[in-house]
């Protein structure tokens, strides 16, 4: 024990206290990685955790839910309950206006009598309610509700305050009787959000809907009695699979959430790799001296067990630390991940950071188990080899050139034929993914062999004629390789992913803008204004402004949602003039015969997530049902929409009028005429209808407020690709430094046999130039592959958006300035160094 | 009569008490009752003892109360009576498998010795939430204030097996209560259907999937109505106003189908049928009560109930012999003995009820030895309470139910 302890403070401490960037790397390296992969987990999982409890808020544990298009006729849950006696709860449900706190609540009814309602809304009866439950139902005072929180500060007792709540413009008096902290811990129902809880029948009093319902809840397990309660369910109302719909909402943002975690994977390997080049230079130092325990008589075994100790003692402290930033950081981050969210999928107000210490435990010794394999390699092999070898340079050269690089061939070749089968083939998501890290892992493994082609192929045509700088700086980029390759590997896939990351990005926001100019192409946009009184008023602007000579022409909008295979689909239609109709871009069909099609009968379009979706093209037809009224439409095409990943279909007014039976206009685009100004217009309807309730945009500003979200959405992303490129910069800089500092025995010899310092600073500054140069020249096609791979595959299986690559000369030339920016800041501390040293301070320490 | 708090356990406590525990038991007994173990039996879901105590100075004194006897017309008095605070329909019975018995009409001469293989109870309990003067303005039918519960229970003698289930609802929209042009009275998918005009043969069905238990069976009264008490009149305490209107059908035919394991059977047998409303409640000091419902080989019904305080003696009783014609012979209570001979302890609930019993009528040359058909008969739903099928032995064959509450 005395022994392996002298050891240990000879081996690690010591060389820590002579190195101690050494030690600062590695515990950098991997607190950066630990930091971004919680931070991201950490801002995911609250996501995926405030989704899933805003989802329960209504629907509880219900596996099924019976709806209509607008509400359901109680009578139906009455007559459900009588003939299946079926675990069932009718709901209702809406949002109201606390005007005195100025806040939003979720406003839910049930029936708080009846055992379904408490076990698949609450998860579990309030047994200690009950003089505010028997207060509930059938009191004289008004309409009391229960303020179900675990987000506000309540106070411990149950004295109802009196507050005023309105929805739809119509006020109404709430008896809130809050509950107790200790009964607000619920491990099954969903009390995640502000909830106000009340009874089915001061709820239809309130909310003036006597008679009906919102929904109805189920909990069925029972495959017959599905289909039994599906044949007898009259047409108008569906029996919706909630596992299967919340999945499918689940699902879209899952792939949101699983490119989030792809990027905080990045860092985490560039930030071990950090940590794993910290180590492996540490070890190449200490050659000599393991070299000279082993001569001793020390056991490899041993020598191995006590590096391995130290790898575990500097990881504990950096898995520490990175826990704990990471859980700083994922308070933005979860800012940010909830914007994206509510941008594309729903509205998700609660931005609670969910998390428990066992995570963190578990969290903190998978990182420390991850930077332990990881050193175990190196540890192992220097370990293992015979004291004699460990200070003989040739035997590592021989190593690299003669073992590891054909390996290493063979490993690319078979990672870029993954990639390409992987792209090829239907493999969904994560085979998108393996074909984004086989990829660039493939560029990575034949970056050495390319160095070492180049050196060979240049001092090989004309050496004779090249100068002795030249020949030095080509035999020592080959001589180095065993030093150097790592770091070129590693800096390829930092700079290729994230250039493909940025190219994706550009792509995209090129993409998305042309969609814009060419969708939003009329100068303005009328709607009423949610909760506005029901009006014709649109219908009469549409009928005069057709008459207007300020007007070029006019398009109508009309809308609703169906349910379709588990799924709201927005369907849309209206009187579309010629610009709205050239102003939709299709996928592989010219746009002359979609709308030839279209405009006849039972053609529809769909928007390309929702087909790519549903695997649907052109040509293919689908069932929709509205109102018990079922119709076959066939696609006539399918149009780019980068506006929401949600489904969305349009049809012809004539075949919209015969499906939803519903011809209100619920917004006009106007096309103003030459010489008419838009502001002008605007000052026209106002004076014609003063009271009116509209929102009108002009066409700037909705282009400005997509803009707008568009860069939000993207602010993750962004951050997230500074973050990993930051690591990268600082983990590539630091191995390439780690190479040149090796050099500067060399350089003593060199500055003994009369080299100037200008020769010796040329020499370690050439060196990492020459590689950086080569590895930002190969970064180029890794990353165009890279932006394609996001472009045409990720993008399109996560979100169903296919996107046009569009590469600049910007952008490469980032990539390749990328490169030789670490490959300078590697080489600038050993210049400074050989420059200030000695010839004998600048021997092996 | 039956004590109020037997099968009529909603009709007492004060408002306050009753309905509070009553919606309590709603919350909690209903999700208790889904996992059988131990530890959830041995706390009923509240305290019967708290639902008896009587306090005429609270809320319930502005139900309508039940002083005198009230005339009774059918068949609109077999119907709810929705002012009063609490109501409930009993049946119990004894069946046999159809081809088991040869004849085809039970009368006089039904042979009682042999013995039925099963035994019904469902019962339909209504409770009143609030005083209709109380009442505010109710704006739809989920806020009327009227609360169902239905109880059933199959007592298998050959495989020894008890088993109960519940309903549970308010009125609402048609959930339970009686429905329009009084089809039926229900609570969920459990009915009480009458015939149109007349209420005989009533069909009576209910059906619980998780317990795999059922039964559909029609009833047609073999004698006439008895009126408990005085009239219908039937007090329950020495305050005058303890008191319900409570009438009973003791011998009625019954025939059908009853479902166990979910496998159908064909059946008949003998059944019973109490109907009482009230407002009133228990004395603060009256804790539980032990009733009889038998009905005896020579075409005699025997109808008999004690009700005990605190202390543990009986503070109230009553008892009745109806004849072959369907007469009431009142009986006083110097004129019964009823011994305990056995007790028995529930291994669930922890409860030790009497498990068999003596009861001697000297005037009538009766004395009968009652026997559980099984021990565990302990309904554990909202209320913990005993009730089960018993056969009678001694002077006379027979069978019957008891039912024994705050043990």
């Amino acid at each position: 024990m005395n022994r392996h302890y002298f050891l240990l403070k000879a081996i690690s401490l010591g060389h820590f206290r002579q190195h101690p960037w050494q030690f600062i790397l590695m515990w950098a390296g991997l607190t950066a990685s630990v930091t971004v992969v919680i931070a991201i987990y950490l801002a995911s999982y609250s996501a995926h955790q405030n989704f899933l409890s805003a989802s329960n808020l209504f629907t509880g544990k219900a596996t099924h839910q019976i709806r209509g298009q607008t509400t359901i006729d109680e009578q139906l849950y009455v007559e459900l309950k009588q003939r299946f006696n079926v675990s069932a709860t009718p709901l209702l449900q809406a949002n109201v206006w606390d005007n005195f706190k100025r806040q939003h609540y979720q406003l839910l009814a049930a029936d708080l009598l009846l055992e379904d309602t408490l076990s698949s809304i609450l998860g579990q009866p309030l047994t200690t309610l009950t003089i505010p439950l028997s207060q509930f139902i059938f009191s004289n005072a008004p309409p009391n509700a229960l303020l179900l929180s675990s987000m506000s500060e309540l106070p411990t007792d149950l004295q109802p305050s009196s507050q005023q709540f309105s929805h739809q413009n119509k006020s109404f008096q709430l008896n809130v009787l809050h509950l107790p902290p200790n009964q607000r811990h619920n491990n099954h129902g969903g009390w995640g959000a502000d909830l106000l809880l009340m009874d089915i029948g001061s709820g239809q009093q309130v909310l003036n809907m006597t008679g009906q319902l919102s929904a109805i809840n189920l909990v069925l397990t029972n495959d017959k009695q599905i289909e039994l309660i599906k044949d007898w369910l009259p047409t108008s109302y569906a029996l919706v699979s909630v596992n299967a719909e919340r999945q499918a909402l689940d699902n879209l943002a899952n792939a949101f959430h699983l490119n989030l975690h792809a990027l905080s994977l990045l860092a985490f390997i560039i930030g071990l790799f950090l940590m794993f080049n910290a180590l492996r230079f540490s070890l190449q130092q200490r050659e000599r001296l393991i070299s000279q325990l082993r001569s001793l008589g020390i056991a490899s075994k041993t020598i191995q067990k006590l590096i391995m100790c130290e790898v575990f003692f500097i990881a504990s402290i950096a898995s520490a630390t990175g826990l704990l930033l990471g859980w700083l950081l994922a308070n933005p981050m979860l800012t940010m991940v909830t914007q994206s969210i509510n941008q594309f999928y729903y509205d998700l107000s609660q931005t609670k950071l969910q998390y428990s210490f066992p995570q963190f435990f578990v969290c903190w010794a998978f990182a420390v188990l991850i930077a332990v394999v990881c050193s175990s390699w190196p540890i192992s092999q220097i370990a293992k080899r015979p004291p004699l070898q460990l200070v003989r340079t040739s035997h590592q050269l021989a190593h690299i050139h003669q073992r590891l690089l054909p390996y290493w061939q063979q490993i690319a070749v078979t990672c870029l034929l993954i990639t390409l089968c992987m792209t090829m083939l239907p493999t969904g998501l994560i085979g998108g993914f393996i074909a984004t890290a086989t990829g660039l892992l493939g560029f990575a493994l034949c970056l050495p062999q390319i160095v070492t082609t180049i050196s060979r192929l240049s001092l090989s045509t004309k050496l004779s004629r090249q100068p002795l700088f030249i020949k030095m700086l080509l035999r020592d980029s080959q001589r180095q390789l065993h030093h150097t390759a790592y770091a070129l590997m590693a800096l390829l896939i930092a700079i290729s992913a994230s250039g493909g990351i940025s190219l994706m990005v550009s792509s995209f926001h090129n993409a998305f803008q042309h969609w814009l100019q060419q969708r939003v192409n009329a100068d303005l946009y009328i709607r009423e204004a949610e909760n506005s009184p029901t009006s014709t008023l649109l219908q009469t602007l549409y009928e005069q402004f057709a008459q207007n000579k300020q007007v070029a022409s006019m398009s109508t909008y009309m809308s609703q949602h169906i349910l379709w295979q588990d799924e709201q689909i927005k369907i849309q239609s209206g009187q579309w003039s010629q610009q709205t109709q050239d102003g939709m871009l299709f996928l592989k069909r010219p746009a002359r015969l979609v709308w030839h099609d279209v405009l006849t009968k039972n053609h529809i379009l769909v928007n390309e997530p929702l087909a790519r979706r549903h695997q649907l093209t052109w040509g293919d037809s689908i069932k929709l049902n509205w109102a018990g009224h079922e119709e076959t439409f066939t696609i006539a095409g399918v149009f780019y929409d980068y506006g929401s990943p949600q489904g969305q279909m349009w049809m012809p007014p004539f075949d919209y009028q015969r499906l939803i039976g519903d011809t209100k206009i619920t917004g006009v685009a106007i096309y103003i005429a030459a010489n008419n100004q838009a502001d002008e217009l605007i000052h026209v309807i106002n004076k014609q209808w003063p009271q009116h309730h509209f929102v009108i945009t002009q066409q700037q500003q909705i282009i400005a407020r997509a803009t707008q979200i568009f860069k939000q959405t993207f602010l993750i992303t962004d951050v997230l690709n500074a973050i990993a490129l930051g690591i990268a910069l600082c983990a590539i800089s630091a191995a390439l430094m780690a190479t040149q500092l090796a050099r500067l025995p060399e350089m003593r010899l060199l500055h003994a046999l009369g080299c100037n310092s200008l020769h010796r600073a040329g020499l370690l500054f050439a060196q990492p130039i020459f590689l950086g140069l080569i590895t930002g020249v190969f970064a180029i096609p890794a990353t165009l592959l890279q932006g394609w791979l996001l472009s045409e595959v990720i993008n399109v299986r996560s979100f169903g958006w296919s996107i046009p690559l569009t590469p600049s000369f910007i952008l490469i030339g980032q990539v390749f300035g990328l490169s030789i920016t670490a490959a300078v800041l590697g080489s600038l501390y050993p210049i400074w160094k050989t420059l200030h040293a000695s010839a004998r301070q600048a021997g092996w320490e | 009569m039956a004590p109020q708090g037997k099968r009529g356990w909603l009709l007492f406590g004060p408002h306050s008490v009753a309905t509070i525990l009553l919606i309590t038991s709603a919350c909690s007994l209903l999700a208790g009752c889904k996992q059988d173990s131990p530890e959830n039996h041995a706390k009923p879901a509240f305290n019967v003892t708290g639902l008896l105590q009587t306090n005429l100075n609270d809320l319930s004194i502005f139900y309508p109360r039940v002083k005198t006897p009230i005339p009774l017309e059918w068949p609109a008095d077999h119907y709810a009576h929705p002012k009063y605070r609490s109501e409930w329909w009993y049946f119990t019975g004894h069946m046999s498998p159809e081809s088991s018995r040869t004849s085809t009409s039970l009368s006089k001469q039904q042979n009682l010795s042999k013995p039925p293989i099963l035994g019904f109870q469902f019962t339909l309990f209504r409770q009143r939430a609030l005083p209709p003067i109380t009442q505010k303005t109710i704006h739809n039918a989920w806020q009327t204030p009227q609360i169902y519960m239905g109880h059933l229970a199959i007592t298998h003698h050959l495989a020894q097996r008890h088993r109960a289930a519940q309903r549970f609802s308010r009125e609402g929209p048609g959930l339970a209560g009686v429905s329009d042009n009084q089809q039926y009275l229900h609570v969920l998918d459990w009915q009480i259907q009458p015939t149109p005009d007349g209420w005989w043969p009533v069909r009576i069905s209910a059906r619980d999937q998780k317990q795999q238990i059922g039964i559909n069976l029609q009833l047609f009264p073999l004698k006439p109505v008895v009126l408990q008490g005085n009239l219908g009149f039937s007090q329950k305490s020495n305050h005058p106003e303890n008191a319900s209107m409570y009438y009973s059908y003791t011998r009625l035919k019954a025939w059908g189908s009853m479902y166990w394991q979910n496998q159908s059977t064909t059946v008949k047998g003998l059944a019973w049928f109490d109907h009482e409303w009230s407002s009133s409640s228990l004395g603060a000091n009256q804790v539980g009560w032990s009733w009889f419902a038998l009905q005896l080989d020579n075409y005699h019904e025997l109808m008999l109930y004690q009700i005990r305080n605190k202390q543990g003696e009986i503070s109230w009783s009553d008892a009745a012999m109806i004849d072959e014609s369907g007469s009431r012979l009142p009986l006083k209570v110097s004129d019964i003995t009823i011994d305990t001979l056995q007790h028995w302890t529930s291994s669930k609930t922890g409860r030790r009820y009497p498990s068999q019993w003596r009861i001697t009528i000297p005037r009538y040359e009766i004395d009968l030895d009652i026997m559980p058909t099984i021990n565990d008969q302990e309904m554990r739903l909202a209320l913990h309470y005993w009730e089960g099928a018993v056969t009678l032995s001694g002077s006379h064959q027979g069978q019957g139910y008891v039912e024994l509450t705050g043990y």
